[in-house]
């Protein structure tokens, strides 16, 4: 816990002066065209840039603690606001888009591990190495052409939110969990296979084959878990990524999540905004972590003895 | 418009050109405004516009000129720009008017009432002005702001005096100081404003998802008789210029606006509306004639012979015509016999010489600004600093710079040359903000008095004739004395489907929410 | 030697395990064929305990699996009980996997590390049995106790939780429990101390003599197989070299590769060990074996005829059976005189 914390300081102190190493003034980018150096130092003054470096840390610390992320310089709206907002949509992209390759990596990479060199290892070796080099925005390009555009079976425009029509709110949802989840099933696969692999090789499948017990059970009840640590590790780390850095399918689908948040917040030069999910992402991150130490334990309890 | 917003107009402009190189279209470029009369509009039905930005706040003081199209749907315009008879009009405004362009009257409808029931009075009007003043809002009417006072004459009527005669002071009546919030709810709102809205407009929010779309529901209590004719409209964002094309082609989206010139080629052909709004000024290269080796008119004239414009556009922007003035070749302002210096190394490699013969150099360093953020702003700079390099005895070096750094350079007069986007507005005030001598865009430093009186008579004047005129001397001065060498003329394109009319084309590409109707 | 032949096999009513013309063959990891097994037939009377004993990569282990069909064999037949089990599939071949249970040797790798012990014991039972959960469990318990662990504390634990021995007395029990006929062990105390092994020996012959097992016991030291063995076949390089009863074979072996083996177990006597030349260089690559007899490579008794022609396997003196073309002969015709000599 203590080293949790320390962490989050050092998150804290490092995406503070993150935002120094910045070139320029901050104020600077903020300015509209023709500003006066009267607005300029009235702005400077506003958001405290006169002030030293230390001073700027210790209140903004001094506000986050009170959960007080700052108010948009662009939008003068909360930043806790338009994250609250913001952050439950790309986290039900990230789970829904984990949910999918998982659902599609534990059954492929099983049977690819069980029979290598077989139709189904085969054709996802296949698929890996032909999109291994393909990043996300290009799936989802190429989705939104086949399925939008010629064929129109789904949205390509507009978020529809699940309270508001749950179907609509589906329909706006496959293209781009199926582009985030395409990558990371790839990946999953490749974990899953090289694991299972080397499970299978272990004379407890042997021996279980040996009692007859069925394949299946073999496969899913014998090896599975204790196939899956690469892969537990992996996704801590990817949902990780999928919540606070889907940018460019959030932008591609128009999907008003973190993503997309933390680009318009760039490009309009609104730091504090952006200082808000740089923060977040770590803390994300941090708890993924450490959720996934949590996990290897019941994952196999020989891991509680050698950390107790 | 701030510099963020015309950089993300040049690097959208600059990947797509590249990206689709291969494909140059032969079709001809679209003529402006082809839609004017299209039949007898009909009232009723709704459409879907699909919108580069994302949007996050609906305060009026932020919208208007960021986010213009959905405060001239919230919040109405003061005047109205009208593409078609190229004047403005009413709009929440009855009238505005002005005998020496200096003391202007503004007069409101009588009975317009906000969405909350407060009267839209001259009260109103005044307090949404004074509001702008506050630095934190990064408005953008501190031009206006700064050189005009207002009085509340009766309820309805505002006198506001300009620091010097300005015809084109209705332009600032339609951006930046167009949209009018409830002053009740702005005070009663304080912060929530941004997303709870009050104000007169055709049309109110109905349902808002932050970041991805809006829809709006017709005002029934808006101001101008007959109007709007829709029902309901929604703004669906779409980041993607080719992802807006594709939900127009899918039918997903009814109208669209692109700041690239292919698709206006590709759609024109398959039937669509491609409303064309021309722009002044473009994309260039900007020299820095306050810097005092920049200075040197000859020195410049060797760089401007050294500069390949068809090299660059065939790199760059395929499928255009390369700039080879300040106007177009279609503009009506265009000097015909006066052009850039072309592209003659020979010449460029004398005048250069002479230069150092002149300065008893045996070499010369320049420095050549460009965006950093964005690679392909880069790889231009990079084709420009090369074809100036051809020069012996020069070096130009590129140095991609951050935005804000670019501004406070720019702000600084600290920069030799830099590649950037000059002007790029529909309004001939922005013309006048740049090239004038100490004008609060004139990052050139520029100064020429013949362009000073072109451009004075440009907002002095009622004549369209001697505006005409003086269009063709600041045309004709600044192709001469280049103080930004245009490569590439930028132009907004509205696209839209064939069942989608009343299309008036006003520039931050939008059109006039309370004009459109259908058919289908 | 390493020879081909069924003529030490027995025509017998008790024969329970039959194993003719084994052949396992397999692609490696660089696409070249291994010939793992060729051509291996041996048999075990009922209760009786075949040792099977080899050099690593003999091929021993691979004639285990072959016979639980972990994989199936290239070819050959393994008859369990009069039951022909390569021919079996699916479903049927499982239900008949109780009769053949197989002992691993890394006790610690054999037991699944994520469940419990009862688990690990009864779940055989849960997939073949018809039994109720009550009997399950007690026989569960039963078999902990015949094994020598706690039956109170021991079904809630997981193998991590015991030492090496304890868990290959799980496996013991995990392969008892179903009441197999036959029973491979694949070297089940190589891995264990020293201390320990004596134990689980202990142990196994305990369950054989308990349960009325048949017995294949795999192992590369001799010393192991010497007293637990009812015969023994010697396997060098997928092929078998020679068979005989374990006190036969033991006081004087047929085969040169045998006499190698046997000289290499430690002895007290410096002299018993160096009579004549010991085993020299590495073993043959399976993929590409010698031509002949394949321990002639290594043999002191090599002739010319070693390389052209493999010798089948013979009877070369009664009850005593090995593929060689020169037997020590002079050794079990008289084992007195052989014994004299070393004395």
């Amino acid at each position: 816990m203590a080293r949790f914390v320390l962490l989050l300081v050092m998150v804290s102190v490092a995406t503070f002066l993150l935002l120094e190493l910045i070139p320029g003034d901050p104020v600077d980018g903020l300015l509209p065209e023709g500003a006066t150096e009267e607005m300029r130092q009235q702005l400077i003054q506003l958001y405290g840039f006169d002030q030293s470096l230390v001073t700027r840390y210790v209140s903004w610390l001094g506000d986050l603690l009170h959960g007080d992320l700052g108010t948009s310089w662009q939008t003068r709206i909360p930043v806790a606001t338009t994250i609250a907002e913001r952050a439950p949509v790309s986290l039900e992209l990230a789970v829904l888009a984990m949910a999918l390759a998982l659902a599609v990596a534990i059954p492929v990479g099983i049977y690819s591990a069980y029979r290598p060199g077989g139709i189904v290892d085969r054709i996802a070796t296949f698929i890996a190495s032909a999109t291994l080099a393909t990043p996300a925005f290009v799936l989802a390009i190429v989705l939104v052409w086949v399925f939008g555009v010629q064929l129109g079976w789904l949205p390509i425009v507009g978020w529809v939110p699940f309270s508001e029509d749950p179907f609509q709110h589906l329909r706006a949802v496959i293209l781009p969990v199926i582009s985030l989840a395409g990558g990371e099933c790839v990946l999953f696969i490749r974990l899953l296979k090289g694991d299972m692999m080397a499970t299978l090789q272990q004379d407890h499948v042997l021996s279980a084959r040996a009692r007859g017990l069925p394949t299946w059970r073999i496969l899913v009840r014998h090896a599975l878990r204790q196939s899956s640590f690469s892969l537990v590790t992996v996704s801590g780390v990817v949902i990780g990524r999928l919540i606070g850095g889907a940018v460019i399918v959030e932008m591609i689908f128009s999907i008003p999540g973190l993503g997309s948040l933390v680009v318009i917040a760039i490009n309009n030069r609104d730091f504090i905004t952006v200082q808000a999910i740089v923060l977040l992402s770590a803390l994300i991150y941090l708890v993924l972590n450490s959720l996934v130490d949590l996990a290897y334990p019941l994952l196999d309890p020989r891991v509680r003895r050698a950390t107790t | 418009m701030r510099v963020g917003r015309r950089l993300s107009r040049m690097v959208v402009a600059l990947v797509a050109a590249s990206t689709v190189a291969a494909c140059g279209s032969s079709a001809a470029e679209p003529s402006g405004g082809s839609v004017p009369n299209d039949g007898t509009p009909r009232q009723g039905g709704e459409l879907t516009m699909s919108r580069l930005g994302q949007l996050n706040s609906l305060d009026s003081a932020l919208c208007s000129s960021s986010a213009y199209y959905i405060c001239a749907a919230l919040y109405g315009t003061l005047a109205r720009y009208s593409f078609e008879d190229q004047k403005f009009e009413p709009a929440m405004a009855e009238s505005f008017e002005s005998a020496d362009g200096k003391v202007w009257t503004l007069k409101l409808r009588s009975g317009t009432k906000f969405t909350d029931g407060t009267p839209y009075d001259a009260e109103a009007v005044a307090f949404n002005w004074e509001r702008l003043k506050d630095p934190a809002l990064l408005s953008f009417a501190g031009y206006w702001l700064s050189q005009m006072t207002w009085k509340v004459v009766d309820p309805l009527t505002l006198e506001i005096t300009l620091a010097s005669t300005n015809y084109q002071f209705p332009w600032a009546l339609q951006y930046d100081l167009g949209s009018i919030g409830s002053p009740t709810a702005i005070k009663a709102k304080g912060e929530k404003f941004a997303t709870e809205p009050v104000g007169a407009g055709p049309f109110v929010v109905d349902t808002w998802v932050p970041g991805s779309q809006i829809q709006l529901k017709r005002n029934p209590g808006y101001v101008e008789k007959g109007l709007p004719y829709l029902d309901r409209i929604t703004y669906a964002t779409v980041v993607q210029d080719d992802q807006r094309v594709n939900a127009l082609r899918a039918g997903q989206v009814d109208l669209t606006a692109t700041f690239l010139k292919r698709f206006g080629r590709e759609l024109q052909p398959e039937g669509y509306g491609v409303h064309a709004i021309p722009l002044f000024g473009g994309t260039g290269l900007g020299f820095n004639l306050k810097d005092p080796i920049i200075a040197d008119p000859d020195l410049r004239q060797a760089l401007l012979h050294a500069f390949n414009a068809p090299q660059l556009t065939a790199a760059a922007y395929p499928g255009d015509e390369p700039p080879d003035a300040f106007f177009p070749k279609n503009s009506p302002y265009r000097d015909a016999a006066v052009t850039y210096p072309k592209f003659d190394l020979t010449e460029a490699q004398r005048l250069f010489d002479a230069y150092l013969a002149k300065t008893g150099k045996t070499s010369l360093d320049l420095e050549m600004l460009t965006y950093s953020p964005a690679p392909i702003m880069k790889q231009v700079g990079e084709v420009v600093a090369a074809q100036l390099n051809k020069i012996n005895g020069l070096h130009v070096e590129l140095k991609p710079t951050e935005n804000a750094v670019i501004s406070r350079l720019f702000r600084e007069g600290k920069f030799q040359i830099s590649v950037h986007a000059s002007v790029i507005s529909q309004s001939p005030v922005t013309v006048y903000r740049t090239l004038y001598t100490g004008g609060d865009l004139n990052v050139y430093g520029y100064s020429n008095p013949r362009v000073d009186t072109a451009l004075d008579t440009t907002i002095h004047s009622t004549d369209a004739n001697e505006v005409a005129e003086a269009w063709k001397v600041v045309g004709a001065e600044i192709s001469k004395d280049v103080p930004n060498r245009l490569f590439a003329y930028e132009q907004d394109v509205i696209l839209a489907a064939k069942h989608v009319h009343g299309v008036n084309p006003v520039t931050l590409y939008a059109a006039s929410p309370e004009l459109l109707w259908v058919d289908k | 030697m390493a020879g081909s032949g069924t003529a030490h096999l027995r025509a017998s009513d008790d024969v329970v395990l039959d194993v003719r013309n084994l052949t396992v063959e397999y692609v490696g990891r660089r696409g070249e064929r291994v010939f793992a097994v060729s051509d291996v037939s041996f048999d075990a009377r009922r209760g009786e305990t075949v040792g099977l004993v080899g050099e690593s990569g003999c091929g021993k282990s691979s004639v285990a699996k072959a016979i639980m069909q972990l994989p199936p064999p290239t070819s050959g037949s393994v008859l369990v009980d009069g039951v022909e089990v390569t021919a079996l599939k699916g479903s049927a071949l499982r239900r008949r996997r109780d009769k053949l249970q197989m002992i691993f040797q890394d006790p610690i790798s054999s037991l699944n590390p994520l469940r419990r012990v009862k688990d690990i014991i009864a779940e055989g039972l849960r997939i073949h049995g018809e039994l109720s959960k009550g009997e399950i469990e007690t026989r569960v318990r039963t078999i902990i106790e015949r094994v020598g662990l706690d039956p109170d504390t021991a079904p809630d634990r997981r193998p991590h939780e015991f030492s090496g021995g304890q868990c290959q007395r799980i496996s013991i029990a995990r392969a008892m429990v179903l009441d197999p006929q036959v029973v491979i062990c694949d070297e089940p105390v190589s891995a264990l101390d020293v201390s320990v092994q004596a134990q689980i020996m202990n142990l196994l012959e305990e369950m054989k003599a308990r349960y009325e097992l048949t017995m294949v016991f795999i192992a590369h030291d001799l010393a192991v197989i010497k007293n637990l063995s009812d015969r023994v076949v010697v396997m060098y390089l997928g092929k078998i070299c020679e068979v005989a009863d374990s006190d036969a074979l033991f006081a004087a072996p047929l085969h040169p590769y045998t006499r190698a083996l046997i000289q290499s177990i430690p002895e007290p006597d410096p002299e018993a060990g160096i009579q004549e030349a010991a085993l020299s260089g590495d073993l043959p690559s399976p993929s590409n074996p010698p031509s002949g007899c394949r321990f002639r490579t290594r043999c002191p008794r090599v002739q010319d005829i070693c390389s052209r022609e493999e010798p089948e396997i013979r009877e070369a003196a009664p009850g005593r059976f090995a593929a060689c073309h020169f037997p020590l002969l002079e050794a079990a015709t008289a084992p007195e005189q052989g014994e004299l000599a070393s004395a």
